[in-house]
């Protein structure tokens, strides 16, 4: 089972807008990643974001890609501050290849806690737009399979 | 707020301490343990909580091995805190079995908003929620110990709860 983990791209301030949507950039940088993750073949099966505008955003547009006919998921338990202990990826029920979509630093504590189980020790560098594949085989620790972030997109 | 006075229970086996004073929610609970081991449980815990958040619960598992073979050793403690200022109902979203017919075992594990309608109701889920880690991860319950397992398990003991109160 896979997790495709990923920091919304690039948005918009509070400033500017108090929704917070993604910014042009960052509609283009996630519009680049999901034509590369729609090219290598992969899928999921389930795919979950935050209740923020941005993170929507993000997850509809990988989704288009990556996920076609899979009915998006709003979590509020994947918001900048939560406790990625409480992340319930023991469940019996995760079995099947997932998109999760939220912020930091919750994004990067996540990743620490299921690959070293200390998420004060951040091990990945998200930027916007980033997203991370972790892997997790029957009775093995999750590992990293690889990251991407948007600046190897051009 | 009204004044309330801390509550202390010693059983065979473990300590209560209430400092919310809700004695029908100890009893249930402890009367819920009495099915199980409890000779590991060191003690339960009910705190009121002032802040926005409307509940809180923490499963201390047993220090380990190593600390253990130095000679300190504690057992499993369970602390829940529930909002005493809030009116409710109490809304907390969280892990909860969504039923499914796409998965075998006839559901998945996603984000749910529970309702409460008392603080009774949210002490009790509370308080179960941490009982059913402790179960879990001491073997005495066979289901993984997870959120939305630990969710199901407090749904159990609340609707038990409240067809014993009516």
């Amino acid at each position: 089972m896979k997790l495709y983990l990923v920091q919304h791209g690039e948005a918009c301030t509070k400033e500017i807008n108090p929704e917070r949507p993604l910014t042009d950039q960052g509609k283009a940088d996630i519009d680049r990643l999901a034509n590369l993750l729609e090219q290598t073949g992969i899928q999921v099966e389930r795919g979950i974001h935050s209740d923020k505008r941005r993170a929507e955003q993000t997850a509809q547009q990988l989704a288009k890609a990556i996920a076609p006919g899979v009915e998006l998921e709003t979590s509020g338990l994947l918001n900048p501050n939560d406790n990625p202990k409480a992340f319930d990826w023991q469940s019996e029920s995760w079995d099947r290849d997932t998109l999760i979509v939220g912020h930091l630093p919750f994004m990067a504590k996540l990743v620490s806690h299921l690959v070293i189980d200390n998420e004060d020790q951040l091990i990945v560098a998200f930027q916007p737009g980033s997203i991370v594949c972790l892997e997790h085989m029957n009775g093995a620790e999750w590992q990293i399979n690889w990251m991407i972030r948007p600046e190897l997109l051009g | 707020m009204a004044s309330r006075s801390d509550y202390y229970l010693q059983t065979s086996d473990f300590m209560v301490i209430d400092k919310v004073t809700m004695p029908q929610v100890i009893a249930f609970i402890c009367h819920k343990l009495t099915d199980f081991d409890t000779t590991e449980l060191e003690w339960i815990k009910l705190l009121p909580l002032y802040a926005k958040e409307i509940l809180h619960g923490c499963c201390t598992y047993p220090i380990d091995n190593d600390s253990m073979a130095q000679g300190i050793k504690s057992g499993y403690r369970l602390r829940a805190s529930v909002n005493v200022e809030v009116p409710p109902p109490y809304f907390y979203e969280h892990w909860a079995r969504i039923p499914s017919n796409n998965h075998r075992q006839g559901w998945y594990s996603g984000s749910k908003m529970f309702r409460f309608n008392d603080l009774d109701e949210c002490a009790i889920h509370t308080l179960a929620h941490e009982c059913f880690h402790f179960l879990s991860h001491s073997k005495q319950v066979k289901l993984k110990n997870t959120e939305a397992n630990a969710n199901w398990w407090a749904d159990q003991w609340l609707a038990e709860f409240l067809t014993s109160q009516s």
